[in-house]
C-alpha cells in the first residue's frame, strides 16, 4: 500500500504535505495555493474527490468535531505519512538523474 | 427582468447544456434558476459570470453533500439550484477560470460517475423491454408490444450516451498521456 510504484496526482502530493496539521477543505485549499506559490489552485470537485479517496485508504482521517464548529477537519495518518515519504523519496530519484543527466555530473 | 426558456438536454449532452448556459451569460443572461427542463436567466454583465455543471456523487449522507457544498461556497462558488443529482453552480468571472475539476483525474472520474448511472439505467429499460415483449405476446399484444419497444429503443439512446461519455473519457485520457495529472 504505502510502497507503490505509482506517482501520487500533484492534487493528492499537495493535500498530503498540507495536513501535517488540521484543516479543512477551504484551509486545504488556501495552504495549498500558498506553498505552491498560487501555481495549484485545488478546485473544488477536485479537493473533495481526493479527499473521499484517502480517507477510505486510511491515508488521511477526519478529526472529532467540536460541537462549536461545522467544519469538518483532516489531518494525515501514520499510513499517509509513509505514501508521502515514499514519494519524495522518488521525486528525489527523478529530480536527482535528472540533475545528473542534463548538467553532466 | 427574468427571463424563462425551456429546453431539453440528454444527460450524456451535459457539457452542450452547459455551454449554452454559458453562452447565455457571455450575452448578458445567467442563469438564475434552473428546474427539469426550464431555465430561469436573470440579467447581468456579458460575461460576468461563468457555470458548471456536475453530477454530484451519491454521498451517504446529508451532512457530506452539504459539507461539499460549503467547499464550493467558500471558493467562491455559488449553487444556483440542483435538479435530480445535477448540481448548477455559477461564479463571478475573475483571472482564474471557475472549474470544479482541476486535473484530469477528477474530471475522468466525474465522467465516470455518469457512465456508471447511464450502464445502469440503460440495462435496467432493455432488460424491462425484452422482458415485457415476451410477456406481452401472451396477454394483450397490441397493448403491450409498442410499450416494449418504446422501452427498448430508449435503452438502445441510452447505451448510445453511454459510448458518447466513453468517448470523450477515452479523449481526455488520450490527450494527457504525456502527463501526470
Amino acid at each position: 500500500m504505502a510502497g507503490t510504484n505509482n506517482a501520487l496526482t500533484e492534487a493528492v502530493y499537495y493535500i498530503l504535505l498540507s495536513l501535517q496539521q488540521p484543516l479543512h477543505g477551504y484551509g486545504i485549499m488556501q495552504k495549498v495555493e500558498e506553498m505552491s506559490g498560487k501555481r495549484v489552485k485545488l478546485a473544488a470537485g477536485t479537493l473533495y474527490g481526493a479527499i473521499n479517496a484517502m480517507l477510505d485508504k486510511h491515508w488521511i482521517e477526519a478529526l472529532p468535531e467540536e460541537l462549536d464548529s461545522r467544519k469538518k477537519e483532516y489531518v494525515i495518518t501514520k499510513q499517509g505519512k509513509a505514501v508521502l515519504t515514499a514519494e519524495i523519496a522518488r521525486l528525489k530519484e527523478l529530480y536527482e538523474n535528472g540533475i545528473a543527466v542534463t548538467e553532466g555530473r | 427582468m427574468s427571463e424563462t426558456k425551456r429546453k431539453w438536454f440528454w444527460a450524456w449532452d451535459f457539457d452542450k447544456e452547459e455551454s449554452w448556459i454559458n453562452q447565455m451569460a457571455a450575452a448578458g443572461k445567467v442563469l438564475s434558476k434552473v428546474g427539469f427542463t426550464t431555465y430561469t436567466f436573470e440579467e447581468c454583465e456579458p460575461g460576468e459570470y461563468t457555470i458548471r455543471m456536475e453530477l454530484l456523487e451519491n454521498l451517504k449522507d446529508s451532512k457530506s453533500k452539504e459539507e461539499y457544498l460549503e467547499l464550493t461556497g467558500n471558493s467562491g462558488a455559488e449553487l444556483i439550484g440542483k435538479v435530480n443529482r445535477w448540481a448548477y453552480f455559477r461564479k463571478k468571472s475573475s483571472e482564474d477560470d471557475f472549474e470544479l475539476f482541476s486535473d484530469v483525474s477528477s474530471k475522468v472520474g466525474h465522467l465516470n460517475r455518469l457512465r456508471v448511472l447511464l450502464a445502469l439505467i440503460g440495462t435496467m429499460e432493455l432488460l424491462i423491454g425484452v422482458n415485457n415483449t415476451i410477456r406481452s405476446f401472451d396477454v394483450l399484444p397490441m397493448f403491450g408490444v409498442p410499450i416494449a419497444i418504446l422501452l427498448i429503443a430508449l435503452g438502445v439512446l441510452i447505451l448510445f450516451g453511454f459510448c458518447r461519455i466513453s468517448y470523450l473519457r477515452s479523449q481526455l485520457i488520450k490527450e494527457n498521456t504525456l502527463f501526470e495529472k
